[in-house]
């Protein structure tokens, strides 16, 4: 006999984490990353659900999408205003990992430090596993853009990585 | 293996934290419904894998690959009719093509000669009147377009009717021929 499990619990399983984790760069406050992974989702969902395969690519389009919206809207604005805003640092996303984790938490720090067009990139093709034409697709920009942006944020962390250990600021904390 | 793929493994070595058990509760919660269209059966956990039958590890590639050559069949035969297009609604003609058939019994028939073997007059008709009538419209639900973006695919199914008439000899014939349409109506992401 066979349990019947519905599909979107595997597949939320999978793709969740790095959702959440695009949605919180894409988002002005980390508060709304798991509104904008919750309403992203569902709607894509309802749209492709019936067929039990969903790109991820749609999913994190429609996340940057919402992203935009929600910044421009003004009722939303009034709900943030109401919570209690915790500034968390983006190692918060990240399962910890003890034995070497001075150079993790310099690493997510660099990847915190890169600019917004960068960050997102690295995202999407580190951890979000999109190749450079579907993170174009994503954000909307040419392969060459994705590809340039991708080299450019990686060489960024490599020359900010050893300085953090050492102990200097970061250029963009200092 | 250069510093950037070191520096790119160690990255992808940072795991995500998971989503917490009271968001997955949230979304599915908000999924309702549409949550449960499609199910994966996962194994009891009771089966034995080793009763499995070993012959089916014979058939099961074996049947895959017959169904991937027949897919490179059917491919071959009936290429694509859902090309992509830039417009948000895309209308796909059915092919068609005219075609002599030198074994039909007019070839090569002049008009006179018709109109003695018929007995239907050649001239006199007024212009064919044409009618388009729609005898149903399907939802066959979301496709993907090459560009990854869903659309929402309809197919038209009319019936053309072509009426040629001649009033001298109070002469009528009418003519229905079937027709498809395809349209694609692309879909916002949310």
């Amino acid at each position: 006999m066979n349990n019947p499990e519905p599909i979107w619990k595997a597949w939320f399983a999978k793709h969740g984490a790095k959702l959440l984790l695009f949605a919180r760069q894409q988002a002005r406050f980390p508060d709304d990353a798991e509104d904008l992974v919750q309403e992203a989702f569902v709607r894509i969902w309802r749209l492709y659900g019936h067929t039990g395969e969903v790109s991820p690519g749609l999913v994190y389009r429609a996340i940057r999408r919402l992203a935009i919206d929600w910044a421009r809207s003004l009722d939303r604005r009034r709900i943030r205003e109401e919570k209690v805003y915790l500034q968390s640092p983006l190692s918060s996303s990240f399962d910890r990992n003890l034995e070497r984790d001075e150079r993790n938490q310099a690493l997510l720090r660099a990847v915190e430090g890169l600019p917004k067009e960068q960050g997102e990139v690295l995202t999407l093709k580190i951890w979000g596993e999109l190749t450079f034409d579907e993170i174009g697709r994503t954000l909307d920009l040419s392969l060459n853009t994705v590809a340039s942006r991708y080299r450019y944020a990686l060489q960024k962390l490599k020359d900010s990585v050893p300085r953090e250990i050492e102990g200097k600021p970061h250029p963009k904390q200092s | 293996m250069s510093d950037w793929e070191e520096l790119e493994k160690e990255l992808a070595g940072l795991t995500p934290r998971a989503p917490s058990k009271d968001f997955s509760k949230r979304v599915e919660d908000a999924l309702g419904e549409a949550g449960s269209v499609a199910m994966r059966h996962t194994p009891d956990p009771d089966s034995d894998p080793a009763r499995t039958s070993p012959s089916i590890h014979f058939w099961i590639p074996l049947g895959l690959a017959a169904l991937l050559v027949f897919s490179l069949y059917l491919f071959n035969q009936f290429p694509s009719e859902l090309e992509d297009g830039n417009s948000p609604i895309t209308f796909l003609p059915e092919p068609s093509s005219m075609v002599d058939d030198e074994d039909s019994p007019l070839h090569g028939v002049t008009s006179e000669q018709l109109e003695d073997l018929s007995g239907v007059p050649v001239d006199g008709w007024l212009d064919p009147s044409t009618q388009e009538r729609l005898i149903r419209r399907i939802d066959e639900g979301i496709v993907d377009r090459a560009t990854g973006l869903p659309a929402r695919q309809y197919r038209y199914h009319f019936i053309d009717e072509t009426l040629w008439t001649h009033p001298a000899s109070e002469t009528r014939i009418l003519s229905t021929t079937p027709r498809q349409e395809v349209y694609l109506i692309d879909l916002e992401l949310y």
